[in-house]
């Protein structure tokens, strides 16, 4: 250990420099995202130029330690002096820790009190950020360092990997499990790049530690390459159909008829379906929906619903549809068959209801986090409402006036890291009613689990259900 | 395989792709001795050092380095070893005092004043930062860096590359003076300043040790043999064993034996030059049995 703090120290005073820059950055960033805070106007602080400056100002960091004493080459004066790999790790990674994770970590927990918001409320949050700091920025750092020469390589290197990661960019966030394969990309680099740092740190060979950073590169690439939904077949676990025995799929056999507008596609199937057992302090919402035609041979998914989240309620039914495109009328029209529906569903719990003055000021929403009113936009519109979280809020919330989704519970990850540690909803414009009135009513709703029902539909004659397209219906 | 020696090689094979820079060295280097390397340029002297000093990783064969398998030079070993080379890369961006302040808490036997002395000895402007001093100087730091804990082996690596006469003597003098106990080895183009110093001299040519042996005796078997004749020489087809280089001019002919020993070799010359009138044993510098070396050496790649 004295050894190690031998070696930082000695770090210390060769990259003051680069040092004095990241603590001046964080710095600006923490007084940049603390900003919103005292002003009225500004609900979201739009993060500027000094987040991605630094975070270039971390990596030229963490290259400059590292190649203090580099591992590649032969002629180093350090390989020959009693230095331990531990020791020289530990050292480097004590740098790191005081420049680079420290400092974020007084940022954040200043933006959390610039706000009003308590750090030890969103501890997790903090600890994760610091996880995923390490994980998306420093880790990869100080792996690509190790097997870097000097800085001109490094940046190179970063660069083709940034464009590898713009590449392959487009294919990820564009599904609701994106987080899930997040994940384990992250998890990949995380542990890929801390693998690599240490052993090219207790065995210095270049060769391997080069190819095994390329692994973990294909590996993230690979998962990235293969998209959300072929990761997902990898990896999600099945829906846990056991749970609420009582919800079932009913077809209802009054109400709603097949309707004869807004058909989208050649032609249309209506399913009109209730849920019933709902618990009354339940509510469900459909995830997905699919129709599969049942024969003895073989199931074929007939068509699936591409607008699928529907809250249902006790006793509610609502008309399912279902887009046919040409050629599979005729096929499904002929004569009385099998279907079987399958719906997964989420399962929510008894809402929480809270109710608060927020029409003065800033104010301290229990449970919430703290809302805050923008004024009007226009002259003819009402203010709009957002809040703030020390930490990701584990329940969906709506204003009881508008029922509008102020937070949604879609990315479950305990963290993101940005430039702020503050979780903020993206405003919304309060309605009439709410406007008015003195205290606002938020609802609080917990995702229980996911489920999964099925409803067989023997020799149907699915014309009942049909509706085609009117020929000059546009 | 152990050895009581600082340095003790088994078969050491170094190949880079293609290249073999290192062929199966069987190498000793005795307690206390001061062991030159020589050898003409890409012998491989450089790179056997590296991999004893676990720089560089063997292809096949192994090393012992006081004791412990090169490959497993820890902390606790290189706290022992005293290592500079010419084309090492300093940390530039350190003065000179702080160099050695720096690398004083890895030594356990770290000694200040004898660092201070090798300061003072070497004239190193203390407050100068390494990438500011002149090849010379940055030679002498890195040499008192490595002397101040009183290493058990030293390893210099052309050490006396682009000095000048002064700094070398200089350089060599301080090292002389603080080795004391310790044992060294040495490569280098340098023979002129080897010789002087060198208790044993192993030549390395394309990887092959072509001899290891004590100076001493280096200097007794290799002699410049000058031969006046009656008239102008036929060189024999038969040529003795160790006899190289051969020269005429007129009725002189010159050759070097390098297995001398005076009653074979008059015999041999009485034999091969019947006519031979005077004979002549010169002795010979290092710098002449190197060059004698080398040129045999391509002679016989070229033929």
């Amino acid at each position: 250990m004295r050894q190690a703090l031998h070696i930082f120290r000695k770090d210390v005073r060769r990259c003051w420099p680069q040092i004095a820059i990241v603590l001046a950055l964080t710095t600006l960033v923490a007084f940049e995202q603390s900003l919103g805070a005292y002003s009225s106007v500004t609900i979201l602080v739009s993060t500027t130029g000094y987040f991605p400056m630094l975070v270039l100002a971390w990596l030229y960091l963490i290259a400059s330690i590292v190649h203090g004493e580099r591992l590649v080459g032969n002629r180093q004066f350090w390989l020959t002096r009693p230095y331990s790999w531990q020791s020289l790790l530990a050292g480097k990674c004590l740098s790191i820790v005081a420049f680079v994770h420290l400092p974020v970590l007084v940022a954040d927990i200043t933006i959390l009190r610039a706000y009003g918001l308590s750090p030890t409320q969103g501890w997790e949050n903090l600890f994760w950020r610091q996880i995923a700091l390490a994980g998306l920025i420093v880790l990869p750092a100080l792996a690509l360092s190790t097997i870097t020469r000097n800085l001109a390589q490094f940046a190179g290197v970063a660069f083709g990997l940034l464009v590898l990661l713009a590449i392959f960019a487009v294919r990820v966030y564009n599904h609701e499990m994106d987080w899930l394969v997040f994940s384990l990309q992250f998890l990949v680099v995380l542990a890929g790049t801390a693998a690599v740092t240490v052993y090219h740190y207790a065995r210095r060979r270049i060769v391997q530690a080069c190819a095994a950073f390329a692994v973990v590169t294909g590996f993230w690439s690979g998962i990235t390459w293969a998209g959300t939904r072929t990761t997902i077949g990898w990896i999600e676990t099945p829906s846990r159909s056991d749970e609420f025995p009582s919800i079932r799929l009913a077809l209802a056999r009054d109400g709603s008829e097949p309707k004869g507008h807004n058909v989208s596609a050649v032609a249309e199937i209506n399913l009109p379906v209730q849920v019933v057992g709902l618990p009354s302090w339940a509510r469900v919402e459909s995830n997905s929906w699919q129709l599969l035609l049942d024969n003895a041979r073989k199931t074929t998914v007939v068509s699936s619903s591409g607008w699928p989240q529907v809250d249902w309620l006790p006793s509610d039914h609502r008309l399912l549809n279902f887009p046919l495109f040409d050629g599979q009328l005729q096929y499904l029209t002929g004569e009385n068959k099998n279907f079987r529906l399958v719906v997964e569903f989420d399962v929510y719990g008894p809402a929480t209801t809270i109710s608060a003055a927020v029409h003065d000021a800033a104010v301290s929403v229990p449970g919430v986090g703290k809302c805050f009113l923008a004024p009007a936009a226009f002259p003819w519109s009402y203010p709009a409402i957002a809040c703030r979280f020390a930490e990701r809020p584990p329940y969906e919330i709506e204003t009881a006036g508008g029922s509008r989704v102020l937070w949604s519970t879609e990315w479950p990850l305990k963290t993101v890291l940005g430039a702020s540690p503050v979780f903020t909803t993206e405003p919304q414009m309060l309605k009439h009613g709410e406007a008015i009135a003195p205290s606002m009513t938020f609802l609080l709703r917990y995702r229980l689990t996911r489920i999964r029902r099925e409803l067989d539909l023997h020799q149907v004659r699915l014309t009942d259900y049909l509706v085609i397209k009117h020929p000059e219906a546009k | 395989m152990t050895s009581t020696n600082p340095i003790s090689t088994h078969r050491l094979t170094k190949h880079f792709r293609h290249t073999e820079a290192v062929r199966a060295l069987d190498l000793e280097v005795p307690q206390g001795s001061i062991f030159a390397l020589i050898g003409p340029n890409g012998a491989g002297k450089t790179t056997t050092i590296k991999v004893l000093m676990n720089i560089l990783r063997a292809s096949l064969g192994e090393a012992e380095i006081l004791g412990v398998n090169s490959r497993r030079l820890g902390p606790r070993e290189f706290a022992r070893i005293g290592y500079v080379s010419e084309n090492q890369e300093m940390p530039e961006w350190m003065t000179v005092k702080y160099f050695l302040w720096y690398l004083k808490p890895f030594y356990p036997t770290w000694d200040d004043e004898l660092a201070a002395a090798l300061v003072r000895e070497f004239e190193l402007p203390p407050d100068r930062k390494l990438k500011h001093l002149s090849r010379g100087m940055r030679m002498k730091a890195a040499l008192a860096s490595s002397l101040a804990y009183r290493p058990e082996l030293i390893v210099l690596d052309e050490p006396f590359t682009g000095l000048d006469a002064l700094v070398r003597d200089e350089f060599t003098r301080t090292l002389l003076e603080r080795c004391e106990g310790a044992t060294l080895l040495i490569s280098s183009h340098d023979l002129g300043e080897i010789e002087n110093f060198a208790s044993h001299v192993a030549y390395l040519d394309e990887g092959h040790l072509r001899f290891n042996e004590e100076m001493s005796v280096l200097s007794d078997r290799f002699r410049q043999v000058e031969v006046t004749l009656e008239a102008p020489p036929v060189l024999p087809g038969a040529w003795p064993e160790g006899w190289m280089k051969p020269e005429t001019a007129s009725a002189v002919v010159r050759f070097i034996d390098s297995h001398f020993d005076r009653e074979w070799t008059e015999a041999e010359v009485n034999r091969v030059f019947p006519s031979a009138r005077n004979v002549e044993f010169h002795a010979m510098s290092l710098r002449e049995i190197f060059v004698a070396l080398a040129l045999a050496g391509r002679r016989a790649k070229a033929a």
